[in-house]
């Protein structure tokens, strides 16, 4: 039975024993999950399992290759480490939630059907919403209201795909899905607007910037791993190749950079830089080549641990603190030094700085892009590591622990558990950065990319250090964008103000309206109940008890009814 | 500089002093100007070379005027995206 | 046992027929009561049998006293009156599990082995009716049946309950007297009163006006007895002030059967193509079923008396049955065929479910239930479930029969029959509802106050025909089969 277990299943299984879980029996349990789902996915070698028939369905529960392995370790390394970083909670609907969300991704991530791909989508969005929930405030609440519907939006969307895709050919085999069109190709086209969903395709997106900041400290660490790697891999594995995600990415990658550096709260920044990051990986996807589809891969790698390593240090900050708004910080490193140096690990990683796991991936997709002639979309991308490097790079570790006055905080530094998840992340940061020979190892073409070239070595510290001095002499001249309380909006906007705000138009032109209809219809209503009472009520002449006389007469009057009735007819 | 101003100095943790700070910006201004070397090298043909693939990576110090540049634009554009979609703490309250 | 399987037949009708009067020479009522119990419970085994022996080898023809038909009198029994007869004994043992604690709280002491006397010679009509394959021997079955409800009515506490025996009684004499006329009209025109060598020997003589008017007599006669629309007068008087126990029974089985007579009656004798295709029964069937449905339940709406309430809902289901014999399909006679079966479980329940109700309270006015549901949990939930049953929730039973008879609708492209048959769930939510919200919203306030749970004996009865409620309603492959086995047979032709 285990062989036939799809990789995933055992995280929720075991996440619905946490509650009756106390302490360090807990606290083991929720580590060792990750560890023993982790051996039953190495025991499992490639190929197809679970392939059953529901109904009329063909559905493949597991495909286990090249591609969908990257995924699954670095799913089951992230659910560890969030694990470890989480210990400290002691809600248990968060513990379920995290890994319950871990769960369905990584099972996702092997869903060798649309159908089994769609239950685990669904899974992922339903599980994911209670970490959003669990900060308990009117805010996320109403943040975590919005989420899911949009997430669950992005599933039904999907199962609309799925559902004419099948309709059109038959098939529900997760495999490349081919051309887009509305009028030709209307399932595989819906389905990508479902992973562009999740993905945080331009106008699509704001829920993650939404979203992740409502989360608790520890939530938001596991939802910036699982939901939006797992739409990568998706466009990954049905849409490689495909044109569009190019422009798709390359906008991606630029827009978020200008909200980050106005916006105020650091995690919300991180949630752009987060949008900044997946645009480099659907670049990745849309060129298509094995070296790009190995650079999203390996980004999407990298890219979960710094990203995880960058939210675990702001989530210590908020731990201690309360808060990440930058206009409220400062001069944290004296009272959390660990942090900050993993902090700043985290930054240098997602700058691409060499020697860091950034470096030995991101360029990857940028090389592919430019051996495929895509050159408007390289020098977006440039430009875009130069914004990566602004708002990851310096803006948080800057105004996470520095900043430029002393805030007054004091704290104590972060709990032992956040410390060593920062730190095992850290080093791995650095691991990949210095030895990427294991992560290209795993990469699902062979890796001819040789990260450390003198030129590249050379070419990028040029890019970052000098973006950096830039940053020394405007702050310097005090030329900087000032970090102040506010709210910047986004495409949110419509859904939150204007929708809102219309429907309020409308209900006052058509509240009077509605009334008066409504109390005219109570009245006629009311009428017709009297009219039937005096017939039908116990007084009335149906309900009530009739002189047998009467009935007798009736029987007669109906006999004589069928006899002139049968005559007529029989003869 | 003052009495006071040298006691802060001295009270201050080292990283916050103004002093450090100047000190590390001249380290940085020097190690830039150590990053230009190898472009030189590249021009002059020697030792270092540059794998290019467009034309503009060829300009001399391309990478690191860009980089300057695009961080400066960035912060810049900043500026003018706050005009525009700045809005009070609670505007969705 | 080679022997009674032999004998299943007559046996089913001698065993409850001899221990009737046995009953009164018993006189402690318990022993009565077990006795009762053990014939009851034996006739639903050997009505088991029969379906049995049907399911394996086709209809069985009896011959009383091993004279042959047309001459003798044959009981025959195939997959239709199979099915009733397992649906009466079923109905019949159950509520006699029942009766011991109901009426005692309700009858006089003496009158005890009076009511088990008179419970199982109707229980021996109601049998009869449905295993002989004689006319003239229904008539006889018919007429034990119906005189012993009269008795068992007259029985009931309340001072009406001899006014409505009466008013049934009439009515019900007149019924079977237009029957019994029909019958000898066309006994007249055949010269027998086998029913399968009827239905051979009428085909020549349909056109004359003597089997016309025992056609009418006959429709007549028996839509009486089945309490269609407008011939139910007699039934809500006579459901409301009965005990609850002979309620519980009559309601569930005296209208079915009937409706089995009708239907062996009008496919089996005079034959499908002649009573719709040539007199268009259905003309009547259909709008006075439809009527039957909704005026019944709209006064349902208005009613505060619950058993009065349920009398009308009665009512408007046997209007159902009614528009499914009009629709002369195979998914219509399956619909009215699995309508007889699931509503003697539904109402038997709810009925039963009231009985509790009386024990404790000793009354049914609405006004005075406020709040039971808080005090009588387990009562009113049975109450509950079999009211989402009336309305036709999926689930339950009422929910398949619905979906068949909509189904047959559709399938004439009978489409505002369909839309009225839905209409008429929504009353029945609506009188459904008064009763919950009575029960449930409400705090329990004078009588109700005190109340508490009824005792073992009546819930487990209820919530055994409850739970057949909800069983054949999440499964209902056994009785939507053995439905539509019958209805193919009365579909397929006359009585061969």
């Amino acid at each position: 039975m285990p062989e036939h277990m799809p990789p995933g299943t055992l995280l929720v299984l075991g996440a619905l024993l946490i509650p009756v879980l106390r302490g360090h029996l807990r606290s083991a349990w929720l580590l060792a999950l990750p560890l023993v789902s982790f051996a039953h996915l190495i025991g499992l070698g490639h190929g197809s399992y679970g392939e059953i028939q529901l109904f009329d369905y063909h559905l493949t529960l597991a495909r286990i290759d090249k591609l969908s392995l990257v995924w699954g370790y670095i799913f089951h390394l992230a659910a560890f480490l969030c694990a470890l970083y989480s210990l400290h909670v002691k809600d248990p609907i968060q513990h379920m939630a995290g890994l319950i969300y871990a769960g369905s991704a990584i099972a996702g991530a092997f869903a060798g059907d649309l159908i089994t791909l769609f239950v685990c989508w669904e899974l992922t969005a339903v599980s994911s919403v209670f970490l959003i929930w669990a900060r308990h405030t009117d805010r996320s609440y109403k943040a975590g209201l919005r989420y899911l519907v949009i997430q669950v939006g992005s599933g039904v969307i999907l199962l609309a795909g799925v559902l004419i895709h099948y309709g059109d050919t038959g098939s529900l085999a997760f495999v490349h899905l081919g051309d887009l069109s509305f009028t030709d190709n209307l399932g595989p086209t819906l389905i990508f607007i479902a992973f562009g969903i999740k993905c945080a395709f331009p106008f699509l997106h704001n829920w993650l910037q939404d979203a992740y900041p409502e989360a608790t400290a520890t939530g938001t660490v596991f939802l910036s791993a699982f939901t939006t790697k797992l739409s990568v891999y998706a466009l990954a594995r049905g849409f490689a190749g495909t044109d569009i995600l190019i422009p798709i990415g390359a906008v991606m990658t630029a827009f978020p950079v200008f909200f980050a550096v106005i916006e105020n709260d650091l995690r919300k920044v991180l949630a752009y830089s987060l949008n900044n990051q997946l645009g480099f990986m659907v670049v990745g996807v849309g060129v298509g080549t094995t070296m790009a589809i190995n650079g999203a891969a390996s980004h999407a790698f990298a890219h979960i641990l710094y990203k995880a390593l960058l939210f675990m240090s702001m989530g210590a900050i908020l731990h201690r603190v309360g808060t990440t708004k930058a206009s409220e910080l400062g001069m944290l490193y004296r009272s959390m030094p660990w942090t900050t140096f993993f902090c700043i690990i985290g930054a240098m990683s997602i700058s691409a700085f060499p020697l860091f796991s950034g470096f030995v991936t991101k360029s990857m997709t940028l090389t592919a892009a430019a051996n495929e002639g895509w050159n408007l979309t390289w020098f977006v991308l440039l430009f875009a590591s130069a914004g990566v490097l602004h708002h990851s790079g310096i803006k948080i570790p800057f105004y996470g622990f520095f900043g430029h006055h002393d805030s007054g905080l004091r704290c104590k530094e972060a709990p032992l558990n956040m410390l060593l998840a920062m730190g095992i992340t850290a080093f791995l940061c650095v691991g990949i950065g210095v030895f990427p020979e294991p992560l290209y190892g795993i990469l699902p073409y062979p890796v001819e990319f040789e990260p450390y070239t003198a030129s590249h070595v050379v070419t990028q510290l040029q890019l970052l250090v000098f973006a950096l001095l830039a940053f020394a002499f405007l702050a310097r001249r005090h030329w900087e964008t000032p970090e102040l309380p506010c709210t910047n909006v986004d495409t949110d906007v419509v859904y939150r103000k204007l929708i809102p705000s219309l429907i309020r138009g409308f209900n006052g032109i058509a509240g009077p309206a509605r009334d008066a209809f409504i109390a005219g219809g109570k009245r006629a209503a009311a009428q017709c109940v009297a009219y039937a009472h005096s017939h039908h009520g116990p007084a009335g002449v149906f309900g009530r008890t009739w002189l047998t006389s009467s009935a007798v007469l009736v029987i007669v009057a109906l006999l004589s009814v069928y006899l002139l009735f049968a005559y007529r007819s029989g003869l | 500089m003052t009495d006071e101003q040298q006691q802060k100095d001295t009270q201050t943790p080292w990283i916050e002093r103004g002093s450090s700070l100047n000190l590390l910006y001249r380290l940085l201004i020097v190690i830039c100007l150590g990053l230009l070397v190898p472009d030189v090298l590249d021009m002059l043909h020697i030792g270092y070379h540059k794998h290019i693939h467009y034309g503009a990576e060829g300009w001399f110090a391309f990478y690191s005027i860009f980089g300057f540049i695009a961080y400066s634009l960035i912060v810049g554009a900043g500026f003018i995206w706050r005009r525009v979609v700045m809005r009070d703490e609670d505007y969705y309250a | 046992m080679e022997l009674i399987n032999q004998h299943l037949p007559i046996l089913q009708i001698v065993v409850p027929l001899i221990a009737a009067p046995l009953c009164i020479i018993l006189r402690r009522r318990q022993l009565v009561w077990v006795f009762a119990v053990v014939v009851t419970w034996a006739c639903l085994a050997m009505a088991g049998g029969l379906m049995l022996q049907v399911l394996s080898q086709g209809p069985i023809s009896y011959h009383l006293g091993g004279w042959e038909p047309p001459w003798g009198i044959e009981y025959r029994v195939d997959a239709v009156n199979a099915f009733i007869l397992i649906l009466v004994s079923l109905i019949g043992a159950v509520v006699l599990l029942y009766a011991p604690a109901s009426i005692e709280a309700e009858l006089p002491e003496a009158r005890a082995s009076l009511f088990y006397t008179a419970y199982l010679l109707c229980f021996t009509g109601l049998l009869g009716m449905t295993i002989t394959g004689d006319a003239f021997n229904v008539f006889v079955f018919l007429e034990v049946s119906s005189l012993s409800t009269y008795a068992l009515i007259a029985m009931g506490t309340d001072r009406r309950a001899l006014a409505a025996s009466f008013q049934y009684l009439i009515m019900g004499t007149i019924g079977a007297t237009f029957f019994v006329i029909g019958i000898g009209l066309l006994y007249m025109m055949t010269g027998t009163l086998n029913m399968a060598d009827m239905a051979i020997r009428l085909q020549p003589v349909l056109a004359t006006r003597t089997v016309l008017a025992a056609f009418a007599f006959l429709t007549v006669g028996l839509s009486l007895k089945l309490a269609l629309f407008p011939l139910h007068l007699w039934l809500p008087n006579a459901y409301a002030y009965a005990p609850s126990v002979v309620t519980s029974f009559i309601a569930a089985t005296a209208t079915k059967v009937s409706v089995y007579v009708f239907l062996r009656f009008f496919y089996g004798i005079f034959g499908r193509e002649y009573a719709f295709d040539t007199l268009h029964l259905e003309y009547f069937l259909v709008p006075l079923g439809l009527l039957g449905v909704f005026v019944a339940s709209t006064v349902a709406v208005f009613q505060s008396n619950l058993k009065r309430l349920l009398a009308y809902s009665s009512i408007a289901q046997v209007g159902y049955m009614v528009v499914g014999i009009g629709l002369v399909s195979v998914t219509g006679l399956t619909a009215t065929l699995v309508h007889l079966f699931n509503h003697a479980v539904m109402k038997g329940a709810l009925f039963l479910a009231l009985g509790c109700i009386v024990m404790r309270l000793g009354t049914v006015e609405l006004g005075e239930l406020r709040g039971i549901g808080k005090r009588m949990p387990v009562t009113m939930a049975a109450f509950v479930f079999g009211g989402l049953s009336l309305i036709g929730v999926p689930l339950t039973v009422g929910f398949i029969s619905k979906w068949y008879l909509v189904s047959a609708a559709l399938e004439r492209g009978w489409w505002p029959v369909a839309v009225l048959v839905l209409l008429g769930s929504l009353l029945a939510v609506a009188y459904i509802w008064k009763v919950v919200e009575t029960a449930y919203f409400h705090e329990p306030e004078g009588k109700t106050a005190d109340a508490t749970e009824a005792p073992l004996t009546l819930l487990l009865p209820t919530w055994i025909l409850i739970g057949a409620t909800l069983y054949f309603g999440a499964t209902a492959t056994f009785t939507a089969g053995l439905a539509r086995a019958g209805a193919e047979a009365l579909m397929g032709g006359l009585a061969p």
